[in-house]
């Protein structure tokens, strides 16, 4: 049935040949390209890979070799809500918020792992947490594979695409790998339709967004107070329509039910991830410390309880230090949030300076 | 498994491995079998039609080669008939119930059958009637090896979307099995390259556009909106088509066998008979050879011609699909040629035939011949008779010149065809990329065509080959 092996070679030779000389070739560009890193330089910094090289380049800004350095990571919630310079106040210790708007703990831990591989050392890794249940599962996140294209490489080509739960994500992990050039397709078309706007956003808007940053003082807009019973608004006259909806989307989210399959799967996912960065800190001689973020302007007023399953899944992470699950309690109010979600400035400062002290007070052993 | 899909490549992969690796006899069943699996991947049911189509061929072919006198009709009629019967009872049989149960005010509703259209039946057909016809004019010895007949009808690459294989051109490779030389290798590559391309760079562009045009919408009624939407849908339609071609004939000859060419820009033709002879050129030789010359082609005077003409231009039409409006767009391009016809003997008549051919009408002929070419495919494209006559009002309106302006984006669709269609006209840089290039030049022109198709592709949605549903 099978032929001689010289012709099998003499017949597989040439395509074999064309086929693998222009693979090898067409992997060499898109390395140079792409997993090089050259191309981050130049992505959209207010895209998914932008953000994440925003948060590298605020990094390399405000890191002092020298000075001891928490490193705070998390998702918008920590941006709007956690300031540096308001925790690190008075203080020798310097916080520097990396946190990347629409994140998960996925993308911490090698946004961390890029961190440690460039040489930054740390005292502590901050990490805010929601301890509220999501409806969405974490693991298939779809805004990971492009925030984490600028953080994987082909090392993590059999590890990166297994931590996704869903074929089709695991399909676009694996894409984000093996076919960066297509995972920043948008990114690179939008380039190349206007190139100057690009040059304009990187090298006029965006040193000025990174200096900013941490000046930012937070919004100024708070969500307005509603009168509950029993779960329900009693009256909304007081409230005005565009803060109505705000406060009526934010409350559907609330009332949604949630599949305890998916709250079970993402409390894995926050066990192993917090698990990985606590290792991946440890090594280098840092704690990983978990600060609870407040879970929104309504939970004081609905008496809504943590999810238990969250507060064990940090609890169960070794090396890692959580912070008293109702240090921020007191701040589920609408005078601390903008939306449904974020801190305002108040709730910013107030998150900022009690995390802030609670933190230096665990390095420093006080606590 | 379509041919834009990683599935697809890993598949045809590993055939080509598997393939180079045995010897004549259990490649060609490999490749038969790695066919069916193929077609399996639409439904498993449609394979059962397809070795069942394959058998009854098969055996007509030795009947009619056995047969003579009026035996040797009577079985070609019965091979014709019975792939004839076979495309009426899954493509059309509903068609012709609704129809008729329209025209006699009835409900169809009981008469209807629950039935799929499997994926590429009318190709399949097309091959069976060939090769019948091909055995009785003695042009082709039948087929004895029943591993050669079924690859015939079944090679992958071919299967779905064509191009038609005529029996003559495919029968005598089955003989020798030449060895992949480098210049077929870079051949095949440079084909697949420029047929994903066409389909994934090109035409999925230029689908939504159509889409949006004649699926309705804010813009419906408008006339620029629509000629962007035909322009749109006349552009998709040859990207799609020809980047498949392009694909399916370099995957062939990649595996060791050659397809004819289906596709010679047609969009540069300057009338509709070279049209025709450049669009879907496999096709037109079918409609040909196995339609227009058994109906008396032109040798029964000129109004048979003519007669002739449009039964083959409607037939050929409908063959695309279960509609009235398929067969529009065939009887229109039957009156184009008949038109085309009167045409040239007026120029004749007049003596100025010559003037006509001039270089510098040439832009002005190759123009017209594409406006009515698109126009023709207002009808194929519209989902029924309603939509085609509101497109082809929107079509003779007044055009809103300053929507033009504000969407200027627009005026890339007839600049990008042209470019296309004048790049590399004489296939200097194809021809040397295959002959005479190095293989690290090869390489790197693969490599960025490759990147290319990573960028500019679109591959958000998948939107299926047009000519799948045919």
């Amino acid at each position: 049935m099978f032929d001689r092996s010289d012709r099998i070679r003499a017949r597989l030779r040439a395509p074999l040949l064309l086929a693998g000389v222009v693979a090898l070739l067409w992997f060499a560009v898109e390395s140079l390209v792409y997993r090089s890193g050259a191309y981050y330089a130049l992505a959209a910094p207010e895209s998914n890979a932008g953000a994440v090289v925003n948060a590298l380049l605020m990094l390399e800004g405000q890191y002092r070799p020298g000075v001891r350095t928490v490193l705070v990571l998390g998702d918008s919630r920590v941006a709007e809500g956690f300031s540096g310079p308001l925790a690190g106040a008075g203080s020798e210790l310097a916080f520097i918020n990396m946190a990347v708007p629409g994140s998960t703990p996925r993308t911490w831990y090698y946004l961390l792992r890029e961190i440690e591989r460039r040489g930054y050392r740390f005292e502590a890794v901050l990490v805010g947490m929601l301890y509220r249940p999501v409806g969405s599962l974490l693991s298939d996140w779809p805004l990971a594979p492009s925030q984490d294209v600028a953080l994987i490489g082909v090392s993590d080509v059999f590890a990166y695409p297994a931590s996704y739960a869903g074929p089709a994500m695991r399909t676009r992990a694996r894409q984000a790998l093996l076919f960066p050039a297509l995972t920043l397709r948008s990114d690179t078309l939008d380039l190349l339709q206007s190139p100057r706007q690009r040059w304009r956003q990187l090298y006029e808007f965006r040193p000025g967004f990174i200096s900013y940053v941490p000046l930012y003082p937070g919004r100024e807009q708070r969500m307005p107070q509603l009168p509950f019973s029993d779960g329900t608004v009693l009256d909304w006259s007081a409230v005005g329509a565009a803060e109505r909806a705000l406060a009526q989307t934010h409350l559907a989210e609330l009332a949604a039910p949630i599949d305890p399959a998916i709250r079970a799967a993402n409390a894995r996912y926050l066990t192993q991830w917090l698990g990985a960065m606590a290792e991946l800190a440890a090594r280098n001689d840092a704690r990983l410390i978990v600060f609870p973020l407040p879970r929104g302007p309504y939970q004081e007023a609905l008496g809504a309880t943590v999810d238990p399953s969250l507060v064990q899944a940090v609890a169960s992470v070794a090396g890692a230090i959580a912070l008293p699950v109702d240090l921020l309690q007191s701040l589920e109010q609408p005078a601390y949030f903008f939306d449904g979600l974020h801190a305002n400035r108040h709730g910013r400062e107030q998150i900022s300076a009690v995390v802030g002290a609670r933190v230096r007070a665990a390095l420093d052993g006080r606590d | 498994m379509l041919f834009d899909t990683l599935a697809y490549w890993l598949f045809f992969g590993a055939t080509l491995v598997l393939l180079a690796c045995l010897r004549d006899r259990p490649a060609k069943i490999a490749l038969v079998l790695a066919s069916y699996v193929f077609y399996s991947g639409w439904d498993v049911r449609f394979c059962l039609l397809l070795a069942a189509s394959t058998a009854v061929n098969y055996g007509f072919g030795l009947w009619i080669e056995s047969a003579a006198g009026a035996a040797r009709k009577r079985a070609l009629l019965a091979a014709v008939s019975f792939n004839l019967g076979l495309l009426a009872v899954f493509k059309y049989y509903n068609f012709f119930i609704e129809s008729m149960a329209s025209l006699l005010g009835i409900d169809p509703a009981g008469a209807l059958l629950n039935i799929v259209l499997p994926v590429g039946i009318s190709f399949v057909t097309f091959e069976g009637v060939a090769y019948a016809t091909d055995v009785y004019r003695r042009q082709l010895p039948a087929v004895r090896s029943k591993t050669d007949f079924a690859l015939f009808i079944a090679f992958f690459p071919h299967l779905v979307a064509g191009p038609i294989i005529r029996p003559m051109d495919f029968f005598p490779q089955l003989g020798t099995r030449p060895l992949l030389t480098s210049e077929d290798s870079r051949w095949g590559l440079r084909e697949i390259l420029k047929g994903l391309f066409k389909k994934v760079a090109l035409a999925n562009y230029f689908a939504p556009i159509a889409d949006a045009c004649f699926n309705g919408g804010s813009y419906a009624g408008a006339a620029v909106p629509a000629w962007a939407g035909v322009l749109a849908f006349s552009l998709q339609i040859y990207f799609d088509f020809s980047g498949y071609t392009d694909i399916a004939r370099g995957c062939a000859r990649l595996l060791g066998y050659r397809f004819p060419a289906n596709f010679e820009r047609p969009y540069l033709s300057a009338n509709i008979s070279d049209f025709w002879r450049r669009w879907h050129i496999s096709l037109s030789f079918w409609l040909r050879d196995y339609l227009y010359v058994p109906l008396g082609g032109n040798r029964r005077g000129a109004r048979r011609t003519l007669l002739n003409l449009l039964i083959v231009m409607g037939l050929g039409g409908l063959w695309h699909g279960a509609s009235w409006n398929f067969a529009i767009w065939g009887l229109y391009h039957g009156l184009l040629l008949i038109a085309h016809r009167g045409w040239q003997r007026v120029l004749q008549a007049s003596g100025l035939q010559a003037a006509g051919a001039r270089p510098l009408w040439q832009p002005l002929w190759i123009g017209c011949t594409f406006v009515l070419v698109s126009l023709g495919w207002v009808p194929f494209r519209a989902a029924d008779f309603a939509a085609t006559r509101s497109m082809l009002v929107a079509l003779a309106s007044w055009p809103q010149l300053d929507f033009a302006a504000q969407h200027w984006g627009i005026w890339l669709i007839p600049l990008a065809s042209l470019i296309w269609c004048r790049l590399d006209r004489q296939r200097r840089c194809q021809d040397w990329l295959v002959e005479r290039a190095s293989l690290p030049t090869v390489a790197a022109i693969g490599a960025i065509a490759l990147l290319c198709l990573e960028i500019f592709g679109q591959f958000e949605t998948q939107i299926p080959f047009v000519y799948f549903q045919f």
